[in-house]
């Protein structure tokens, strides 16, 4: 069993025993991506979204004894969600107007071509990049909570190491390390969504 | 990777690293749902997770008082339980609970629920557990008394429990001072330590020992069995007894893991860890090359990660080291530089 699920399973097992620590762990690592995945599929209706992930997430409370670590938490998490946006999109006989993003649907020709277009300002190509940016925050949604957010403070906040270190409360050498593994972890999940949209990641920054 | 000037940099191949970060930087910033949105979805999933919790409690509950009748029939050996005399001594304290367990306090007439870990037992004290709860308690410095669900016992002493029916696990750690060895005492015989680590079963009459390091002393019928590390000896009501094998990481052993006490790591070198998991889980440890101990003798973890079952603090400390682990067999754990 790899690591990034042993640590699943034992938060899990933590807040089923009534830690709520962990429960409050587990809430805010996986609501803000939750949302965000019901938000795309929603075309931004934050306010379905609110509510979808919420049944969604006290549906997963319920059953959280049957999780046993066959996949990721976050992975087992958005299928209940989808899921629960399903049923909430056929309640109100919305089905044709729930999103199917590329990272559902990777056969979907069009947009795959598309990517592999040079970027300009035109309409259609602010939508491409659009889809990349998205991409590439699923794709940190899908990384472990840990190097989701590493990478982010890096790159996107533009952290030095010992601000990242200071932040985790550990050393600028366990930072370097985690960055590294962070890193390869998402060369290899943007290199597999690319590849099954048809397009290598060094291409996505064009 | 190809190293080239600004001039050349529209057909060079980029850098990895770079080819991320640009990513990274294009995408920006993941969005955050509204605070508002946050607390609402809190409140909410708070009260299913409360209300969860609170139904899982209550159904070990209903367990035990339906294990109180049927262990009454199954064990059909009433122990009786002397009055102390003089103030009563504290023989444990709780650590390590997991669902409802039942305690009668010596003197009293009604069974009530344990609650958690710092409960101090005195002597003539009952415990119960239902299905899938169990508890560890400390018995004094470097010895782990352990109860498995289904079970009953009672202390006598510090020195002498009874197992009344279930299973129960010593783990009395070598080189934590003098201490006289504690005998559990069962309807079918009693066994008493002289090594460390040991489970007890004594179940429909039945008695069954097994021994997972050290040595055990079982008396049976009057004779005295020795049972060394590795050894298993099963004994049905009026029948022979019955010598078989068991391996420090046999499957066996999980509920032993589940019950152990937490291992204190903050600002400790990663060695205590590795030789807590080493313990608890029967697993030998070994280093993919020598200097790698040293090393580890050197690495200082910090904060403390709670209840987690050796594996799983091995994966949660492990990943702010580094280090890696494999798990070489079903008895060996290999430690390894982090590849990168």
């Amino acid at each position: 069993m790899s690591e990034p699920v042993n640590l699943d399973k034992a938060l899990v097992r933590r807040a089923l025993a009534g830690d709520e620590r962990a429960f409050r762990s587990m809430f805010d690592q996986y609501f803000p991506r939750l949302y965000r995945f019901a938000l795309v599929r929603l075309d931004g209706d934050q306010e379905t979204a609110k509510d979808v992930v919420q049944q969604a997430f006290c549906k997963a409370i319920e059953r959280l004894d049957t999780y046993r670590g066959e996949a990721p938490l976050y992975a087992w998490l958005c299928r209940i969600c989808r899921n629960t946006l399903i049923d909430h999109c056929r309640r109100r006989g919305r089905e044709s107007q729930m999103v199917m993003p590329i990272e559902d649907n990777m056969q979907i020709r069009a947009v795959m071509e598309a990517l592999s277009a040079a970027a300009g300002d035109e309409p259609e190509n602010r939508a491409r990049q659009r889809d990349v940016r998205r991409l590439v925050q699923t794709t940190l949604d899908y990384l472990p909570t840990h190097y989701g957010n590493v990478l982010e403070w890096k790159y996107v906040e533009g952290l030095s190491v010992k601000e990242i270190a200071a932040r985790m409360d550990t050393g600028p050498k366990a930072v370097e390390s985690l960055l590294t593994r962070a890193r390869n972890a998402f060369r290899e999940a943007a290199g597999a969504v690319g590849s099954a949209a048809g397009i290598p990641a060094a291409n996505m920054e064009r | 990777m190809n190293e080239n000037s600004d001039k050349d940099r529209a057909v060079c191949i980029p850098d990895d690293r770079d080819v991320i970060a640009k990513l990274l930087q294009t995408a920006g910033s993941r969005e955050e749902p509204p605070s508002e949105a946050y607390e609402q979805v809190l409140a909410a999933t708070t009260l299913a997770w409360r209300d969860k919790v609170r139904r899982n409690r209550r159904r070990r509950v209903f367990a035990v008082a339906a294990a109180v009748a049927s262990v009454a029939v199954i064990a059909g050996v009433i122990l009786r339980q002397p009055a102390p005399v003089g103030p009563p001594v504290q023989v444990a304290t709780s650590d390590h609970v997991i669902g409802d367990i039942a305690v009668l306090a010596n003197g009293e007439s009604d069974w009530r629920s344990l609650g958690g870990p710092g409960f101090s037992l005195v002597a003539g004290a009952r415990l119960r557990t239902g299905d899938e709860s169990g508890i560890g308690v400390l018995m004094g410095p470097g010895v782990s008394f352990r109860v498995d669900e289904s079970s009953e016992v009672w202390f006598e002493t510090p020195a002498r429990i009874h197992l009344v029916a279930g299973t129960v696990y010593l783990d009395s750690k070598p080189g934590t001072g003098e201490r006289a060895p504690v005998e559990i005492i069962t309807a079918a015989g009693s066994a008493r330590h002289i090594g460390t680590q040991y489970e007890l079963r004594y179940k429909d009459g039945g008695l069954r020992l097994r021994v997972r390091e050290g040595r055990v002393m079982l008396r049976h019928d009057g004779a005295d069995l020795p049972a060394d590390e590795g050894v298993q000896l099963s004994i049905e009501p009026d029948g022979p007894v019955e010598e078989s094998t068991v391996t420090r990481h046999d499957a066996d052993w999980a509920w032993v893991q589940a019950l152990a006490p937490a291992p204190y790591v903050s600002d400790q070198s990663l060695t205590g860890l590795l030789e807590w998991v080493e313990r608890e889980s029967g697993r030998d440890v070994h280093f993919a090359r020598p200097e790698l101990r040293d090393k580890a003798a050197r690495t200082i973890l910090h904060g403390n990660r709670g209840r987690l079952l050796p594996m799983e603090a091995l994966a949660v400390m492990l990943q702010t080291t580094d280090f890696q682990y494999t798990v070489a067999s079903d008895s060996e754990i290999l430690i390894e530089e982090r590849r990168y």
